[in-house]
């Protein structure tokens, strides 16, 4: 029965759950036993949180402002995919660099692009570190494993490439191409999965911690100017592929691309996920700004 | 009207109990239960619960602490004692004029 009236709470709206779904949860836990009556109490009580929204649309001072929440959120995630696509782009155009290296209209991209990759990390840190210390000890004073565990897959994640590096590098030692090539394909699908859960875990852990308004507020400003410093960085890498096409097509239109593929389509596909990735930053900040903000700030 | 239940409908009554519970001190939903369980003898379910919890919060009659280990207590206002002290002096005068009836049929 109990289970079953677990299973009930998802059926109150997503603001609902998000202000009471936690203590009701609690609540049921404390119940020796949910009766029949209880679960219909349940149902007719998600029915009535449908019928009537607004409960929830007034804030009390501990709500959280879940939009500007979730819109912060996105910018991390979003922030995540650029780094991912900064770091090929980093590694598939350190050989050009090296050949081109007196060829301003070429460095100047690229320096725009190592100038913003500070930026954006900065503003990202200055956002995310407070809110990030305020979930952890939210969850080291309310014993919530389960959020310690969330902060523990980035940890995890990190441990799981350097052994899968260490490894690699004593296998590749001495080992044909064709291994070693296997090996790189593996350490950036290690690279990936892992950032991808660290992404997810992240996230999942704020969204589970009970976190100030106020922290969410001050995450704005960094949001938006780590957003301004990806759209930044993606001009820089559209202008660098172009200049390049220009001072040296050959080293355009050759092979240094990730893996050794063509470096053209590597630049496109760089671009593509740059582009999708400040496209979500720029909506999330703009959600926020519209009617998060204003929100969190009656909150 | 902040200072009248009636227009809760199917939550006025356990509004009211809600009020008298706190009344005595904060309280998480599960004490908020039993207490209300021990005063009227009417057990609420959990729905039922949060549903008055959200409205009380709503007009400001209740305000929830900080949560302690995911349980959130919550503590009347000064609208909110306010607002039950006037339901309960209107059911005691309720309750004296239907006695008195009693006593003299």
């Amino acid at each position: 029965m109990k289970s079953l009236a677990f299973r009930l709470l998802r059926l109150y709206p997503p603001a609902w759950r998000a202000r009471y779904g936690e203590e009701l949860a609690a609540l049921l836990l404390d119940m020796s036993a949910c009766s029949p009556f209880d679960l219909l109490d349940l149902l007719r009580g998600a029915f009535d949180a449908h019928l009537h929204p607004e409960l929830v649309a007034t804030k009390g001072p501990h709500t959280m402002p879940t939009r500007l929440r979730a819109s912060e959120i996105a910018v991390f995630a979003a922030f995540i995919l650029f780094v991912v696509a900064g770091l090929g782009f980093q590694k598939s155009s350190e050989e050009i660099m090296k050949a081109d290296a007196s060829n301003a209209a070429i460095n100047i991209p690229y320096l725009l692009v190592e100038g913003g990759a500070v930026v954006a990390l900065l503003a990202v840190l200055a956002g995310g570190l407070p809110i990030a210390y305020a979930a952890l000890r939210y969850a080291l004073a309310n014993r919530r494993r389960d959020i310690l565990a969330l902060f523990c897959v980035p940890v995890v994640s990190f441990a799981a490439l350097v052994a899968y590096a260490f490894v690699a590098l004593q296998v590749a030692n001495g080992a044909s191409q064709s291994t070693g090539h296997h090996l790189f394909i593996g350490l950036i699908a290690v690279f990936l999965l892992g950032a991808v859960a660290s992404t997810w875990a992240v996230a999942a852990a704020i969204r589970r911690a009970e976190v100030s308004p106020g922290l969410f507020r001050f995450a704005l400003l960094p949001a938006a100017v780590a957003t301004l410093a990806m759209a930044l960085m993606l001009a820089a890498v559209v202008a660098w592929g172009l200049a390049l096409r220009a001072a040296d097509p050959a080293a355009f239109n050759g092979n240094d691309g990730i893996l050794a593929t063509s470096t053209l389509l590597t630049w496109i596909g760089h671009i593509v996920l740059m582009a999708a990735a400040t496209l979500v930053a720029a909506v999330a900040v703009l959600r926020a700004l519209r009617s998060g903000a204003p929100t969190a700030r009656a909150a | 009207m902040a200072n009248d239940l009636s227009d809760l409908g199917r939550f006025s009554d356990p509004s009211l109990l809600i009020l008298a519970s706190l009344a005595g001190g904060p309280k998480h939903g599960y004490a908020m239960i039993e207490d209300i369980e021990r005063l009227s003898g009417t057990k609420l379910g959990p729905g039922t619960l949060y549903g008055a919890l959200a409205r009380l919060e709503g007009r400001g009659l209740i305000e929830p602490l900080p949560a302690e280990d995911r349980r959130r207590p919550y503590r009347l206002t000064g609208l909110g004692a306010a607002v039950l002290r006037e339901q309960l002096t209107s059911l005691r005068a309720f309750a004296t004029t239907g006695l008195q009836r009693l006593a003299t049929a």
